[in-house]
């Protein structure tokens, strides 16, 4: 597998004047994005995400460290022609639906036949074909999206970098957003995903960042992020819920967790007693536990370094 | 070039509206023509004075707001995404500002032909005035431009005043290697004193050296925005 979208010790500060301290938003940031890949990339507000995207599309330039997206650096113009860019709350030219897509592609080059069957192909993706005649002003903020979304389809890019897609859209517009990120990926696409709603994240991302403070904190699958390695959760029947501290009764059956060491024992235990084990299996957090134990951790960690530098 | 049209096209297209109130400016001029054709060449002249000064005002106005309209806008991220370079972007501005500014200037030069032409004004010096204070508009924007690349409008407005100042006032005062240095005053001092007789000419010279340092701004303006993060509002 090739990396796509590499970021290698980026550091990105913003300056400001009169001898403010420059605030940092990057802190030695290192990412790989590898092809065919949807990678989310979670982080609280404020954690760095967007900076990372707009590095990444040449919107700004780093402090320090480099990083390379499909071969080229940062903001390279031939390579832009490849990817397709979704910004959050994204603006576009108030004008015809299918005119404005025409317009951003043929800013990347596309023109006559061809620009025609691009634009009304990525009208058709997003579900817009009929809504190709209005202008951009008379549209909702979720048909926007949409638009956004279609303008970055236009080119057929090999990758795709989405800044909150679903963010203003209604629920069924959000299932099909995720059966469109899914479609991409069948078609070899990358997908660069940034998002807070982590239950979409949870649904079609094969591998995740979290970012906090300008930093990586966690990377990897999503199952190998979501399993704990030290509790297992056991399901057993006709014990009583009392023999395990914690054990919730639910109807014939009892579950309780143990650490992994214990498990042999609370199984031999339940055999003792007669009863039966239904099931054995490891803990699985949710991804909001992950990423609210993570961020938190480390908003807690800066906010006890800057009560010392006080 | 393709892209560079496809900005110039839009951005005419986003100032339709300020473009329009400009040419009904013209056209009110042309009816006052119309409703009292002998009584008033002076009048008429004067007016045709004024919006000669007022196109440069107006080169100023959309070279100071075009970057910030699209940075406030957050539009300028979906542009910027695609295949072109900064430079391209600064040249598409440009290019649009210039087809605004040159529908006005031929609207002012045929409304000019008609309405002065005929208390004898000299119709020949009038278009090659009009080229003259189509190259001062664009000068002015490309200056305003360069300058809104790292300064907010309103100081980018102020400072091109300065800057087109400062050797209009060398030049006012008989420098004349100060003619040359971005010659906005040179090229439209003729329109603006121009009179029915005798004839009056703009300098050809002021006309290239008015290109030549409209097309150095540009690249100014390219080479600052392509150095620059792109600063766009908050979420």
């Amino acid at each position: 597998m090739s990396a796509v979208l590499e970021y290698d010790e980026i550091v990105k500060e913003y300056r400001s004047w009169f001898g403010k301290r420059p605030i940092r938003a990057l802190a030695g940031f290192s990412l790989s994005v590898e092809r065919g890949e949807i990678f989310g990339f979670l982080g609280p507000n404020g954690a760095g995400k967007s900076t990372a995207i707009h590095l990444a599309m040449g919107f700004m330039n780093p402090t320090s460290g480099h990083g390379q997206m499909l071969g080229a650096r940062f903001g390279d113009v031939p390579t832009r022609r490849r990817v397709g860019f979704l910004a959050e709350n994204v603006a576009l030219y108030q004008r015809r639906a299918e005119t404005a897509i025409r317009f951003y592609g043929g800013l990347n080059g596309l023109h006559g036949a061809e620009l025609t069957r691009a634009a009304r192909a990525a009208l058709d993706a997003v579900d817009m074909q009929t809504e190709s005649a209005r202008n951009l002003g008379q549209f909702s903020r979720g048909m926007v999206q949409r638009m956004g979304l279609a303008q970055a389809l236009v080119n057929d890019p090999e990758l795709l970098i989405l800044d909150e897609p679903t963010s203003a859209l209604d629920p069924a517009a959000r299932v099909a957003v995720r059966e469109l990120l899914l479609r991409c990926r069948e078609q070899g696409k990358t997908v660069f995903l940034s998002s807070h709603l982590l239950s979409e994240v949870e649904l079609v991302c094969d591998r995740v960042a979290i970012l906090s403070q300008g930093r990586v904190v966690r990377t990897g699958t999503l199952p190998a992020l979501l399993e704990t390695t030290d509790r297992v959760e056991i399901v057993a029947e006709r014990v009583p819920s009392t023999m395990f501290s914690g054990a919730i009764a639910r109807g014939a059956r009892t579950e309780f967790t143990v650490s992994k060491q214990e498990q042999r024992e609370a199984i031999e235990r339940v055999w003792s007693e007669d009863g039966e084990v239904v099931s054995v299996n490891p803990v699985r957090r949710s991804l909001e536990e992950l990423f609210l134990e993570l961020t938190s951790t480390n908003d807690d960690a800066a906010e006890t370094r800057d009560e010392r530098k006080a | 070039m393709r892209p560079v049209f496809l900005i110039a096209g839009n951005f005419a297209r986003e100032q339709r509206w300020p473009l329009f109130f400009l040419l009904l400016w013209v056209l009110g001029w042309a009816l006052f023509g119309l409703v009292d054709p002998e009584r008033g060449p002076e009048d008429a002249l004067m007016i045709f004075r004024q919006l000669a000064v007022y196109s440069v005002t107006f080169g100023v106005f959309f070279g100071s707001s075009a970057i910030q309209s699209d940075q406030r806008s957050r539009r300028v991220l979906a542009v910027l995404s695609k295949g072109i370079s900064r430079r391209q972007y600064i040249l598409g501005l440009l290019t649009g500002m210039g087809l605004v500014l040159g529908i006005f200037c031929l609207c002012m030069g045929f409304t000019a032909t008609w309405l002065l032409g005929r208390f004898g004004f000299h119709i020949g010096s009038l278009w090659f005035g009009m080229l003259a204070l189509w190259t001062a508009c664009l000068l002015t924007a490309s200056l305003t431009l360069s300058l809104s690349t790292f300064l907010p409008p309103l100081f980018a407005a102020i400072a091109t005043g300065t800057l087109v100042g400062i050797p209009a006032l060398l030049a006012f005062r008989g420098d004349v290697v100060s003619r040359l240095v971005i010659p906005v005053y040179g090229l439209i001092e003729p329109l603006v004193a121009a009179e029915f007789v005798p004839a009056w000419h703009t300098q050809p010279a002021l006309v290239v050296a008015g290109w030549v340092e409209a097309i150095a701004f540009w690249l100014l303006a390219s080479w600052i925005f392509a150095r620059r993060d792109l600063a766009v509002a908050a979420e």
